[in-house]
């Protein structure tokens, strides 16, 4: 391959090179490009991907920071202590509060939401509808690089006075809005409201870009009941971004406003905080809760809709089979995606409400159960008497579905105001959403990686290390998150650095050291995913454009796509799940195939 | 990759009026042909999403305003807190008319006359620079008699209290402010005017008044009274407002007592700053888009620009009777 650099050559002389012959012979600018800086819809996926996985790591490290404490409360912290000595080798209190803080902030803001809609959402919205790319490649970089002031300003956080935000990943006021209400208010506060309105403009570029790619660059056939699953879920995800996201960035400003110069919206009157009084006062902290929980609990279907869908499709690729009840499954997401605007007062039944006012948002969160249980029979039915495959993709997919069972199941209890009342703030609700999101949304993340990994690198992963990760992971999260449970329902507080203060939790103490165990074995076991992910990447075997015999359009395109994905122009005849077609020689039809002689016959006798 | 396609690559997608041109050439690809779910180019329906998103940011900023306004114990009515419901009429008529003027600048590209809309392109700039001047003016008559948005600067208190006492009695005990009493003091009868001269017998009573030891709690309501008087209903007339002694004496720059008036200006100053934000926003398009030939091919993009300038002035049509009027 020539070293030598032509930075003049005419674009007719580079074009007879293939792709890969262009890439060896590029300066600095274009390997900055075409990494970097790049347009393409699946080189921002990949940073997306790279990014928050990096993220991952730093808060299950932060994760296990916590439980260290829960289960040896001041005991020497290993490796931490040494970096933060602040007791010699023991954590502070307040240390603690920032530890659950930031690893909350972290995995949701820098993990979870960019992971699905950063990375998959991109890699795979132009694949799978038949698009070269995004409506608006610039805007979709420019969504990439607006998470790099937010990775800076929650990454320097650490390092500024007083340490990193610790008033918990809801930054309810007074902690949050008053700069001298605790050691962690001050300027970490301050970068984490910085870092969360960074997150917001990203999502907020991604999700209108997405939504319009998916309305107007389907390729022709491409109806919008044929779309896959995980676009379905994409396009409702983005719509939930983009109408929850804005009021979380106003007030995001406001709270940043109450710090920065001084205004009262979230200050009552009279609020003396350290002996001073704070700020002008007449606002209202309940306003802050409002707001957050109007943003947040939307978020929550953002951080697994896009999961479901992707577990949707990955389902039907393995078991063989057409997905059950396909309409169904598309209104359900929507129907808990509408839903999700009108229950987020359950987040506040203890903060102070009107009887008949919680009752409404109980009812209607009750009522969210209905779409969820649609979407989790829809998935046994559409398992049930395939022809399973139990591939390392399928074996993450299918514990999406059994866990998300448990996580929404400890929501109804949750969702019934009288029995919030009593596990609110306790280990139960820390169960419930670890079930949630780390059961689920995780263990959907790393279906969708292991899935789509052959299009993403042309390769495929090591499927029996593959399925050491899985079961070790299973085991170990299930060990970590179970045992929650139980400790919840006996009250065991969540957000105090020394629960057992308490004498009636005293006889907890072994079980918390047991998840711990637990938790350094989930993380541990992270080591072969990542061992796998990178071997794989360069010495997986070689797939071809289509390794699962999957229908989708993404599965006809080279592996990996060029730029412009498609090297031919896809033209979609029928839906995505045509598996085990009866008379049919092959066991699945594609997206792309024609109508085949019997399909065409029985049309025309239809017709007549 | 197959490179025979650079030819074509251009003209990628002319339905998009942004004359989107982000693959770059050179990768060669085959165009791909698509089935667009709705007649809009995507430089308009992702205006459309995007305003979607900005109706979201000011409905949770206008919700928040309602929420503050209707928690609060007491609400400055508009007088008191020196707001002219002429200057804000005003402000809304200019920027309806520059809702038009953008109109007739996209009518004018459409019909290929290109001086005509570079012209009316250009009566829309100089009417939204007129919007933000006029708020700039209303600003700073705010600022003038000490109302800010917060705290340090804010020399709003909301009562007549302990602490607006001691903020008095501090800003009286100022060493700039006792030579010009002083000098105040010394000025002789018959150099000042009639006004002059009463306030400042009122100044002097209000002094003794806040430093007296036999202080009643009425005595700072005096102060306050004299110092900035709250005019009561259809007193103040079209935005006049009853003379106090910081009206009287600018220098005096005493503190003074609106009942609400701190929550009020938080809440003025953010939704009115969020607004002028959009509006700065705004007048940068059009300045970018004058640089251009706005001839047909331009079209697409006034319009998109036209789009966000009339949500800009819807977000003003709520403001307006939200702040000025109720």
């Amino acid at each position: 391959m020539s070293t030598v650099t032509q930075p003049h050559a005419p674009p007719k002389e580079t074009a007879h090179h293939d792709h890969v012959a262009t890439r060896g012979s590029t300066s600095l600018s274009t390997f900055l490009s075409t990494y970097v800086f790049s347009k393409d819809h699946k080189v921002i996926g990949l940073q997306f991907l790279f990014s928050t996985l990096v993220w991952f790591l730093i808060g299950g490290l932060l994760a296990l920071a916590v439980r260290w404490q829960v289960a040896w409360p001041w005991s020497d912290v290993p490796v931490l202590g040494k970096l933060f000595a602040q007791h010699g080798g023991q954590m502070a209190p307040e240390f603690y509060t920032m530890l659950f803080t930031m690893h909350a902030s972290v995995m949701i803001f820098l993990v979870i939401i960019p992971i699905l809609a950063g990375a998959f959402g991109n890699f795979l919205i132009p694949l799978m509808i038949g698009a070269d790319d995004m409506a608006f490649p610039t805007l979709n970089m420019l969504s990439y690089w607006f998470m790099w002031p937010a990775f800076f300003f929650f990454g320097a956080s650490f390092f500024v006075e007083g340490g990193a935000a610790a008033g918990g990943w809801t930054s309810y006021p007074p902690l949050s809005t008053s700069t001298v209400s605790a050691p962690g208010s001050g300027m970490g506060q301050t970068l984490w409201l910085l870092g969360l309105t960074m997150v917001g403009v990203s999502s907020m570029l991604g999700s209108v870009n997405y939504m319009t790619t998916i309305i107007l660059m389907r390729a022709p056939g491409m109806t919008m009941f044929r779309l896959p699953m995980t676009i379905w879920a994409m396009f409702i995800t983005a719509i939930l971004q983009a109408f929850a996201l804005p009021v979380l960035t106003a007030a995001g400003f406001m709270q940043l406003t109450d710090r920065l110069i001084g205004t009262g919206f979230f200050s009552p009157e009279g609020n003396i905080i350290n002996n001073a009084m704070s700020g002008a006062g007449g606002g209202q902290p309940l306003l802050w809760q409002h707001l957050f929980w109007f943003y947040s609990h939307p978020a929550v279907y953002i951080m697994i809709l896009p999961a479901m869908g992707m577990v949707s499709d990955i389902l039907t690729t393995f078991a063989r089979k057409p997905l059950f009840g396909y309409r169904p499954m598309v209104y359900s997401i929507a129907g808990i995606a509408g839903l999700g605007f009108i229950v987020w007062g359950h987040h506040m039944f203890i903060s102070g409400m009107n009887p008949a006012l919680g009752v409404t948002f109980m009812v209607a969160t009750m009522m969210i159960a209905l779409p969820s249980a649609v979407k989790t029979f829809n998935w046994l039915g559409t398992i049930w008497g395939g022809r399973i495959h139990y591939t390392t993709a399928m074996l993450f997919a299918i514990s999406f579905v059994s866990m998300f069972i448990i996580g929404g199941l400890s929501g109804i209890f949750m969702a019934a105001t009288p029995v919030d009342i009593f596990i609110h703030d306790t280990y139960f609700i820390v169960a419930h959403f670890h079930y949630v999101l780390f059961a689920g949304t995780a263990m959907g993340v790393w279906s969708g990686i292991y899935f789509w990994f052959p299009k993403m690198f042309g390769r495929t992963m090591n499927e029996f290390w593959g399925k050491v990760h899985f079961f070790l992971t299973f085991i170990f999260l299930n060990g970590t998150f179970f045992t929650m449970h139980i400790l919840g329902a006996v009250g065991f507080p969540r957000r105090l650095a020394d629960a057992y203060h308490y004498e009636t939790f005293h006889h907890l103490q072994p079980l918390n050291a047991f998840m711990t165990w637990c938790a350094m074995g989930m993380v541990a076991t992270q080591i072969i995913f990542a061992i796998n992910f990178f071997w794989s990447m360069f010495r997986g075997p070689i797939a071809g454009r289509n390794p699962w015999n999957a229908n989708t359009l993404e599965w006809t395109a080279p592996s990996p796509p060029g730029h412009g994905n498609f090297d031919f122009q896809p033209v979609v005849y029928r839906g995505p799940y045509e598996y085990s077609v009866p008379g049919c020689e092959k066991d699945h039809l594609m997206q792309t195939d024609p109508p085949h002689p019997a399909e065409a016959a029985a049309a025309a006798a239809a017709h007549a | 990759m197959n490179a025979s396609a650079h030819s074509i690559s251009h003209g990628h997608d002319d339905r998009d009026a942004h004359g989107h041109d982000d693959h770059g050439a050179g990768h060669g690809h085959i165009v791909l042909q698509y089935q667009p779910g709705l007649p809009l180019s995507k430089g308009k329906l992702i205006m459309w999403l995007f305003l979607s998103t900005e109706i979201m940011f000011f409905a949770a900023l206008l919700g928040s305003y309602v929420v503050l306004r209707f928690g609060a114990a007491v609400w400055p009515k508009p007088h008191h807190v020196h707001l002219s419901e002429p200057i804000g009429a005003f402000n809304t008529f200019v920027l309806i008319c520059s809702s038009v003027t953008i109109v007739l600048a996209l009518e004018a590209a459409k019909a290929n006359k290109v001086a005509m809309a570079k012209n009316w392109m250009l009566a829309t700039l100089l009417l939204g620079t007129l919007f933000l001047g006029i708020k700039g003016y209303e600003y700073s008559a705010k600022f003038s008699h000490g109302i800010y948005p917060a705290q340090p600067h804010s020399r709003i208190y909301e009562k007549p209290d302990l602490y607006y006492g001691a903020a008095v009695r501090a800003r009286l005990g100022e060493p700039a402010m006792i030579e010009q009493l002083k000098a105040l003091d010394d000025t002789p009868e018959d150099k000042l005017s009639t006004d002059e001269a009463s306030a400042r017998r009122r100044l002097q009573k209000i002094r003794q008044m806040v430093v007296s030891p036999d202080q009643q709690p009425f005595d700072l309501a005096v102060v306050a009274d004299q110092i900035m008087p709250l005019p009561s209903e259809g007193s103040g007339g079209h935005g006049g407002h009853a003379h106090g002694l910081n009206d009287t004496f600018p220098w005096l720059r005493l503190p003074a007592v609106i009942p609400g008036g701190n929550m009020w200006a938080s809440t003025y100053f953010l939704l009115t700053g969020f607004h002028a934000i959009h509006v700065a926003v705004g007048l940068l398009v059009f300045a970018i888009l004058l640089t251009y030939r706005l001839d047909r091919k331009r079209a697409g993009m006034i319009e998109n620009a036209g789009l966000y300038w009339h949500f800009v002035d819807l977000v003003w049509i709520f403001l307006f009777p939200l702040l000025y009027l109720f």
